[in-house]
């Protein structure tokens, strides 16, 4: 009798063990971060926190929104992330919030974010994963990496797929195509403009078109108006958080000679979708594209029917 | 050096230094509106061929960028140097500089506000926020001094200076930590100086007040120099000492509060042009305040011309070169004494 409870103790035992293997308790997943660092989960997070609007759309984007217990007061797309509780501005979110929320993963961006904060996260037992994406391959590893750690392999493969079609047809649709100079502007009043190195001038080289400014090392240089005078881009984008419709057209005025002017190659563009380094970064470098070389919409393209045209 | 002069009058000395001064910023002014790229072709312009793109382009390049910021800087100097002067003079501390009673904590303040609260995107906003900044920030100096009436007036500028000073810088400091990134980035670079945003608005707005204020100043400089004496001596000359300082300090302050609310706080050109000139020259204020008036303008026209050269494309702050410049200057000094 005595040996047949036993026998039934180890089998429930051994149940139980085996279903809290099954659980994910068991070894810790890793991976390496953007900035070089390992981050481990012994278990998949339930509880995540986004320091970065681009991660919280990535979160929403793998289908594990509703794991999110904590995101910056930038972080407005889509609208359901409004419904996550804010933690603060974007480069300072409040640390009392964060650990009340008590998360077993927080996601952040290597600029915005101080890495002692971070440094001190992981110093209370919290994996930190920074990320650092500034071009499209490198969201491509970041989405398959955070997928990775959050458990949700299969979303983060569908998605890298989606968007490896989709750049496998604008490089298709970009074959014969030159290359038209571009002035991405970021500020104005003063000038400043995305130089080489910056994630915006790496989208300008992916959607086919050439940065006038080069070789500076400076990822946000404050820009001498004769440089673009003397380059004369053929297309200048500028951000929607800098000027409205006619506003960007008005700024060149005073330079009404300057091509872009003349054929009327000013585009406003949407700063959230263009400056943040996520899924949606392919649909920015659609509406790049289409600005860039107006060609017609084909097929592949149509894919991003919510995307808006802003044209002056 | 005075003795190199062929002239014996002091009359005689300021006007062979004025018109030396003038030409010699004339020359500069020139030097650097040609001084740039080899985009600007001269011969084009000359020619004002209109329907040329090359003309189009050098007469755009000249007249819409970097003759406008000439003459805001030749501006600008001026009116730090000669309200540097009168600070100097008055509150008998060669090391005052125009920014001592707080005007550029006011102004930066209202520019602050202007870019990160009402985020309007018209340039001048900016321009009258600062000046409104700067007005307030002198008319609480002003308030505070007449609390303290028994007491030395030089002593209770400064510390009243120091209060509106330090109050405003922390307000300031406290908008900037609540802005974004992008704001604080345009704030970065008003507060360092910046002559690119320079247009012929800020120019008309700014010129005036200079000008006229000079001439105001000028016209008292024999007060002026009455009044670095001892108060007693002064009142015994017959210089109604209250009212002299607070016309003269007053008109220093529009000057520079115009100054600071078009091209941002620069430092050092209120403190270096003045001092130097005074080294040179001596304490007269009938030449130093032509002399140091000229002088400011063409040490501004050199540094934003420096500014915009020497790292191209990219632009520097104007306020970076002028600090370098400032601090062997003040090397210099200590180890000459």
């Amino acid at each position: 009798m005595k040996t047949k409870l036993c026998l039934i103790a180890l089998a429930i035992t051994l149940a139980l063990s085996v279903s809290a293997s099954l659980a994910g308790e068991c070894e810790p997943s890793c991976v390496i971060d953007s900035i070089g660092e390992k981050v481990c989960v012994s278990r998949i997070p339930q509880r995540v926190v986004s320091l970065a609007p681009s991660l919280t759309e990535l979160m929403f984007d793998l289908n594990a929104g509703s794991r999110l217990v904590g995101r910056t007061s930038r972080c407005n797309f889509p609208k359901k992330a409004k419904a996550v509780s804010d933690m603060g501005p974007y480069m300072a979110p409040d640390f009392e919030k964060l650990l009340t929320a008590k998360p077993d993963l927080v996601l952040a961006t290597k600029n915005g974010m101080r890495l002692e904060l971070i440094d001190r996260i992981k110093g209370l037992g919290i994996p930190v994963y920074v990320d650092n994406s500034s071009s499209i391959d490198e969201i491509q590893k970041l989405i398959s990496k955070v997928g990775f750690l959050i458990g949700q392999n299969q979303n983060a493969r569908a998605l890298i797929t989606d968007i490896q079609t989709r750049r496998d047809s604008l490089g298709q649709a970009l074959a014969n195509l030159g290359r038209p100079s571009v002035l991405f502007v970021v500020g104005i009043n003063p000038l400043i403009v995305a130089g080489s190195g910056s994630f915006l001038s790496s989208l300008i080289s992916e959607a086919g078109g050439k940065n006038v400014v080069n070789d500076l090392g400076i990822p946000f240089p404050k820009l001498s108006i004769e440089e673009v005078i003397k380059q004369d881009p053929d297309v200048i984008f500028m951000l929607d958080k800098e000027c409205h419709g006619i506003e960007c057209v008005d700024y060149w005025k005073n330079y009404a000679f300057l091509q872009a002017f003349r054929s009327s190659r000013i585009y406003e563009l949407d700063s959230d979708l263009v400056s943040r380094p996520g899924a949606r970064t392919i649909e920015a470098l659609e509406i790049l594209t289409i600005h860039l070389h107006s060609i017609k919409v084909t097929p592949a393209l149509s894919a991003t029917n919510n995307t808006v045209f802003k044209e002056n | 050096m005075m003795r190199f002069l062929p002239a014996t009058t002091t009359y005689g000395k300021t006007i062979l230094l004025t018109l030396f001064l003038s030409l010699l910023l004339v020359f500069t002014a020139v030097c650097s509106l040609f001084w740039g790229t080899t985009q600007v072709d001269f011969l084009a312009i000359l020619n004002w061929d209109r329907s040329d793109p090359e003309t189009v382009r050098s007469i755009s390049i000249l007249f819409s960028y970097r003759l406008p910021r000439v003459l805001l800087a030749a501006i600008a100097g001026a009116g730090l140097a000669c309200s540097g002067v009168v600070f100097q003079g008055v509150l008998r501390n060669p090391l005052a500089d125009p920014y001592i009673i707080g005007i550029a904590a006011g102004g930066a303040l209202g520019a602050v506000i202007s870019i990160s609260v009402l985020k309007v995107n018209w340039i001048l906003a900016t321009t009258f926020a600062s000046f409104v900044g700067s007005l307030i920030a002198v008319m609480t100096v002003y308030g505070l001094t007449f609390l303290r009436k028994n007491t030395s007036y030089m002593n209770t500028v400064i510390l009243a200076g120091i209060i509106v000073g330090a109050l405003m810088n922390a307000l300031m400091l406290l908008m900037m930590s609540m802005t974004n990134s992008s704001e604080i980035q345009r704030i970065l670079f008003w507060i360092m100086g910046d002559f690119s945003l320079a247009n012929y608005q800020k120019i008309f707005l700014s010129a005036p007040i200079v000008l006229v204020g000079f001439i105001y100043i000028y016209l008292n400089a024999s007060r002026l120099n009455i009044l670095v004496l001892q108060e007693e001596s002064a009142l015994g000359l017959g210089v109604n000492v209250k009212k002299v300082r607070f016309l003269l300090i007053t008109t220093a302050s529009l000057i520079t509060g115009a100054v600071v609310s078009v091209s941002g706080t620069i430092g050092f050109v209120g403190l270096v042009a003045p001092h130097s000139m005074r080294l040179l020259l001596g304490p007269d204020h009938r030449m130093l305040l032509p002399v140091s008036f000229l002088s400011g303008s063409i040490f501004l026209v050199v540094s934003d011309t420096l500014a915009r050269m020497v790292s191209y494309p990219v632009e520097l702050p104007v306020g970076v070169i002028t600090a370098l410049s400032g601090a062997p200057f003040f090397l210099y000094l200590l180890l000459k004494k």
